[in-house]
């Protein structure tokens, strides 16, 4: 079998069978996410090229109505075992079309928490019956004031201009198609990377680091690993993950904020200083030793984020979703986040997964029958 | 043998960086193609590449075609510890359309971005308001001073790393200010015979930061009369309305009556105006006095001057957009005036 570069050959696990198959390594698959549609409510691009790589990796894949997807590796010997979820969104920021103008120009909403800042001249891609390249307007300087040039015009002041005439435009976009920007990925000097929507498709690519760490390795827990879809509008994918799958523990990845000028430092971490872990009143504390303890064991590199309440991330809405689910945050620390120029050193994705997958391991029924505090009587909790 | 526009090597033309003062690349490749049609060419100090034909030897006024070489872009101006870029921009860049905009960065076109601050720790009251460019940053992925030392010096140039792309039946590119004037100038002289009236064509240096090329050509030429090919706003938006869109797109090439910098001269201008009636071009009036072109500089060397502009929309910006059937109208309209030389009074008046 011919070996293709920025791929991994994938002994299959015994369950499976002695087939051997090809997925792509995390970078390889974190570039083709990175061009792969996917705003919230429309990642179906995405998740189809997931369903086929972690397909080869995984025993069982599921999904739901909404466009969750999931692929699930089975504790050892089909033992009753713990049910572990990692997730991360899969859905990034865009935009949809509102209404269609005379001369090729179209309105548009915001998906998800846009960055208008950033926006102005930036190219987008507006998934219509076909792909349709668009260029977010500006108005020229002789249209504009020296102090007009210091105000971010609202989303409703925007167009797009598609350069299409009126009959093809009519013919090749309608209201409520999608978009995104159209920015990246391009490699940066030293393993970083750079383009729009690494947030999160980085977090993605970090459990499919882990998926393909753990290779050959039996598990101990049945681990699903979640790419969830719908964060960016409000957390709204992860709910009913957690209540199909009703995990007894799971660890959420996002990305978080890197330092960098003009953030304030106490809320960020280092780029390339590994995953941040979340500590704080709506984390699970013993779920964030198991992780810290696995780290130390490693050698990875591992940052802290404290987060007094809502961390605006699904794991914030997973921790209630089921039951009570002891829910764990790891971010790969990102720059510029909700801009097209977002950017992570690929170095904290990989260490992210190697972590997770050796976590994954470490999660075996007796440490997950200390998450429920048995009192008396024989056991009827969930 | 009509003109045409190699829109392969305008593409070409608009990839390649060359921010005022760092024309060099794009020099290169415009000699490489007009080279089999010279005479006399020469770089002047500066970097402008002039070509003349019988320029001394040859009778009736001497005519010069210009068009610029840079570009708008971003100059490094130091290196933080974190390995992040300061920069100042290169000509007039409207701030807002930085964050986020993809780079090429240095000798070595390295791939960079403006970093932004994320919007979730910006104070509210801070959200709609552009940032400064003195705060904002390049994004290289260094980390720290010494790897961005490696591959980044101050003075080094950025470009934006937009394509040259179709846009619908538009094309985008950046730098179509002014690779699109080049490009109209070259289709025309190819498609004409060896001129045998006294003739420059001049591709000028570092016009977007004050015509500087473009007084230093003006001057050694002592030219009678300029025709300055470049590239004018078209703000055809949705809810821009009358003089206020200045030109727009597909109604042809726009001719000068005034802008910011110059009165056109009225005998010349009314020449290219005749010509492209008799031809069936079409051209429009630029509607609004805004905007300064190398003309200035050849007027104030006493040479009467035209200004032939392509409508574009987005001018100093990564996508900047045009429609090619203007771009090969105003081909067309060079050619057919060209190939008239000389003119009748009558034509003038």
């Amino acid at each position: 079998m011919e070996e293709r570069r920025g791929c991994v050959r994938i002994p299959r696990h015994a369950e499976i069978g002695g087939e051997c198959g090809l997925a792509l390594d995390g970078r390889a698959l974190l570039r083709e996410l990175l061009t792969a549609g996917g705003p919230s409510g429309a990642e179906g691009a995405a998740t189809d090229l997931l369903r086929r790589e972690w397909g080869l990796l995984a025993d069982e894949v599921g999904g739901d109505a909404l466009g969750n997807l999931w692929v699930c590796r089975r504790a050892r010997g089909g033992r009753p075992a713990p049910t572990v979820a990692f997730a991360a969104h899969v859905d990034v920021i865009g935009l949809i079309v509102t209404r269609i103008l005379p001369g090729g120009f179209l309105r548009f909403a915001p998906v998800g928490g846009l960055d208008l800042r950033s926006l102005l001249s930036r190219e987008v891609v507006l998934f219509g019956r076909r792909p349709v390249p668009a260029v977010v307007a500006t108005l020229p300087p002789h249209l504009t004031t020296a102090e007009g040039r210091r105000r971010i015009p609202p989303v409703d002041e925007l167009v797009l201009d598609t350069g299409l005439p009126d009959d093809e435009l009519a013919g090749a976009v309608r209201p409520g198609d999608r978009g995104r920007l159209a920015v990246g990925p391009a490699d940066l000097l030293g393993g970083r990377l750079c383009g729009a929507g690494l947030d999160n498709r980085a977090g993605v690519a970090a459990l499919h680091e882990t998926l393909l760490a753990l290779r050959g390795h039996d598990l101990p827990c049945d681990l699903h690993v979640v790419a969830n879809v719908q964060e960016e509008v409000g957390l709204r994918g992860i709910g009913p993950v957690g209540r199909r799958l009703r995990p007894a523990a799971a660890v959420v990845v996002d990305v978080g904020f890197a330092a960098q000028p003009g953030a304030p430092a106490h809320l960020t971490a280092a780029a390339g200083g590994g995953p941040a872990l979340a500590v704080g009143p709506a984390l699970h504390e013993g779920l964030g030793a198991l992780l810290r303890g696995e780290a130390d064991r490693l050698g990875i590199p591992l940052q802290r984020e404290v987060v007094a309440g809502n961390s605006s991330t699904d794991a914030w809405a997973l921790q209630v979703a089921a039951g009570g689910v002891a829910v764990g945050l790891l971010s790969v620390p990102l720059r510029s986040m909700h801009t097209p120029g977002e950017t992570v050193d690929y170095a904290d994705v990989a260490h992210t997964g190697a972590l997770l997958a050796s976590a994954a391991q470490a999660m075996d029924p007796a440490w997950a029958g200390r998450l429920v505090t048995r009192l008396a009587g024989g056991g009827e909790e969930p | 043998m009509t003109p045409r526009i190699d829109t392969e090597w305008l593409a070409e033309l608009c990839d390649l960086p060359g921010v005022s003062g760092d024309e060099g690349r794009v020099r290169d490749r415009v000699w490489e193609r007009v080279r089999p049609l010279a005479q006399e060419a020469w770089i002047d100090p500066l970097g402008s590449l002039v070509l003349t034909w019988n320029w001394r030897s040859g009778a009736g006024p001497r005519l010069v075609l210009a068009a610029h070489l840079d570009e708008v872009g971003l100059i490094v101006t130091g290196i933080t510890p974190e390995g992040l870029l300061c920069f100042e921009c290169v000509g007039g860049i409207d701030a807002r359309i930085l964050p986020g905009c993809p780079l090429r960065v240095g000798r070595r076109g390295i791939p960079g971005t403006v970093a932004l601050p994320p919007i979730h720790l910006t104070p509210h009251d801070r959200r709609d308001r552009a940032a400064d460019v003195e705060d904002l940053r390049i994004d290289i992925g260094a980390d720290g001073t010494e790897q961005a030392q490696r591959v980044v010096s101050p003075g080094d140039r950025a470009v934006f790393a937009s394509r040259a792309a179709p846009l619908g039946r538009l094309f985008k590119a950046k730098a179509l200010d002014d690779r699109a004037g080049v490009v109209a100038i070259v289709a025309a002289l190819e498609a004409l015979p060896r001129p045998q009236l006294p003739l420059a064509v001049a591709f000028t240096v570092q016009e977007e930061i004050g015509t500087r090329g473009a007084a230093a050509v003006a001057e050694s030429l002592g030219a009678d009369a300029a025709v300055i090919l470049e590239t004018t706003t078209a703000a055809d938006l949705p809810e821009v309305t009358g003089r206020r869109r200045v030109t727009r797109l597909g109604a042809g090439p726009a001719l000068t009556a005034q802008d910011a910098g110059m009165i056109a001269g009225r005998s010349w201008t009314a020449t290219l105006a005749r010509a492209a009636l008799e031809a069936g071009i079409p051209f429009q009036w630029k509607e609004a006095a805004a905007g300064g072109t190398d003309g200035a500089r050849f007027q104030g060397e006493a040479a009467e001057v035209a200004v032939v502009s392509l409508p574009c929309r987005y001018l100093h910006a990564p996508c900047s957009a045009m429609d090619p059937g203007d771009l090969d109208a105003e081909a067309r309209l060079l050619w057919v005036w060209l190939s008239r030389r000389p003119w009748k009074e009558a034509d003038r008046a």
